[in-house]
């Protein structure tokens, strides 16, 4: 999807959706392999998601164990990673600021756009990070173990904290307090105004129990 | 020993390249515009990235050492001592060498871009590898420990040295000089005779070259004997 404000709408609609009910989350599956798949090279989840779903997946078994719905919750779950899986594989950098100016204008718009901006480039450091001490530690012949993980937390936390810094020192050097001037662009393609519709219909579908609306016209 | 690169392809995102040719032992320099691939070729080279397409076989190689671009992406331990120690070297010797004794309970992230390059790159040098390959090494570097780092280059024992980099004043004797091209990983042959055919030679080389003069090698020694055979 070429426009982040319709992508970021569709996510939205989507993850209520999915979280709502079961078929909510089945259908936010059917949305995302509809947009996902047709790919020459398809926009599958990172090793980063595969790892929360295991998680999510270890939560379920629990939820199951002690008498609640654990299929259902893995169900649902998987839909919302699968959903913002794709937001993140998608998003492009500026974007979050663009909309954020778009939605709530030059002041407090560009400064919740800014934060978000700097959060997501955080995250895909610390992807390229883990990837780089991958290698590192594989050149190495280093072997995995807790105390490899510490060093290796301990690390991505310094280098990130560094990171903050400079980036912190470069925005007072160059003057800025509050806010900033941006003129957001946005191209929609009408497929993408297509999957918008269907992601808000996927919602309404999750969230309105169609059921009784067709007794009410009988 | 050897390393062959045949029918290589390298793929990021957009970008597109293809590396051809046969490293053997001896100091091979390879030079591009910034973005041209260095760095993902290294890593291919060294194994720890698959090619597109293409392969890349080693022949009597047993060891292979890879300097990457940032010293940051090496540090895997939570102190300088550690750090030292996931090379394989013990920490004293690399201490005194590097200047960094008393800073062994610091964590790496805490020293200079240079001293941690400085500290990467005495751990690396301190093993025999047989296939070193080093990205952009002297970034980071003073003009001295650039010099310093030349010195080692040449003075280490057989194997094959592969150095990428865009270092343009400080680069050591090299044997054989590679290329990459818009796209193409080129082979210009061993040096001095390559030198004619180098696109991207530095500015002081390239001077050299219009006037009809090849020095020997790219050495600031090597520039500066040839500099004054014009003036001879």
């Amino acid at each position: 999807m070429q426009d982040p404000r319709l992508r970021l709408a569709s996510v939205l609609a989507l993850s209520v959706a999915a979280f709502a009910t079961d078929a909510g989350a089945v259908l936010a599956m059917i949305w995302w392999a509809a947009m996902s798949l047709p790919r020459s090279r398809p926009h599958l989840p990172g090793r980063a998601a595969i790892t929360v779903w295991l998680m999510v997946a270890a939560v379920a078994i629990v939820i199951g164990i002690t008498g609640g719905s654990g299929v259902s919750y893995l169900l649902r779950m998987s839909a919302v990673l699968l959903i913002a899986s794709f937001a993140f594989r998608e998003q492009r950098g500026g974007e979050v600021l663009q909309v954020a100016v778009w939605l709530g204008g030059p002041g407090a718009g560009f400064e919740l756009g800014l934060l978000a901006e700097l959060a997501i480039q955080s995250l895909r450091l610390l992807e390229r990070d883990i990837e780089h001490m991958k290698t590192a530690a594989a050149l190495k012949k280093s072997r995995w173990g807790i105390a490899a993980a510490l060093a290796m937390a301990q690390t991505l936390i310094i280098g990130q904290l560094q990171r903050s810094d400079e980036q912190a020192r470069i925005l007072a050097r160059r003057g800025y307090r509050y806010g900033g001037t941006l003129c957001p662009v946005f191209a929609a393609e009408g497929r993408d105004k297509i999957a918008a519709i269907c992601a808000f219909a996927l919602m309404l579908f999750a969230l309105i129990p169609v059921r009784d609306v067709f007794i009410v016209i009988q | 020993m050897r390393l062959c690169c045949s029918g290589v392809r390298l793929t990021r995102g957009r970008f597109d390249m293809i590396a051809d040719g046969v490293f053997e032992p001896g100091i091979h320099l390879v030079s591009g515009r910034i973005g041209s691939g260095k760095s993902t070729l290294a890593h291919i080279l060294a194994g720890v990235r698959p090619p597109a397409a293409g392969v890349v076989s080693a022949e009597g190689i047993t060891t292979t050492g890879l300097l990457m671009q940032f010293s940051e992406y090496h540090v895997t331990a939570p102190t300088v001592a550690g750090e030292i120690r996931s090379w394989g070297p013990e920490p004293e010797a690399i201490l005194a060498e590097t200047g960094l004794t008393g800073r062994e309970g610091d964590h790496p992230l805490r020293l200079s871009r240079g001293e941690l390059r400085r500290l990467h790159l005495a751990c690396m040098l301190a093993q025999p590898w047989d296939l070193l390959i080093l990205d952009e090494p002297f970034s980071a570097l003073d003009g001295r420990q650039k010099e310093l780092l030349c010195r080692r280059l040449e003075q280490r024992p057989a194997g094959i040295v592969i150095i990428m980099t865009h270092e343009p004043l400080h680069l050591p004797a090299c044997d054989m000089l590679w290329e990459i091209v818009q796209g193409t990983l080129m082979y210009r042959g061993r040096i001095p005779d390559a030198l004619p055919a180098w696109d991207g030679a530095p500015s002081q080389v390239r001077s050299l070259l219009d006037r009809g003069v090849v020095p020997e090698n790219i050495t600031p020694a090597a520039i500066r004997e040839a500099r004054c055979r014009i003036r001879g």
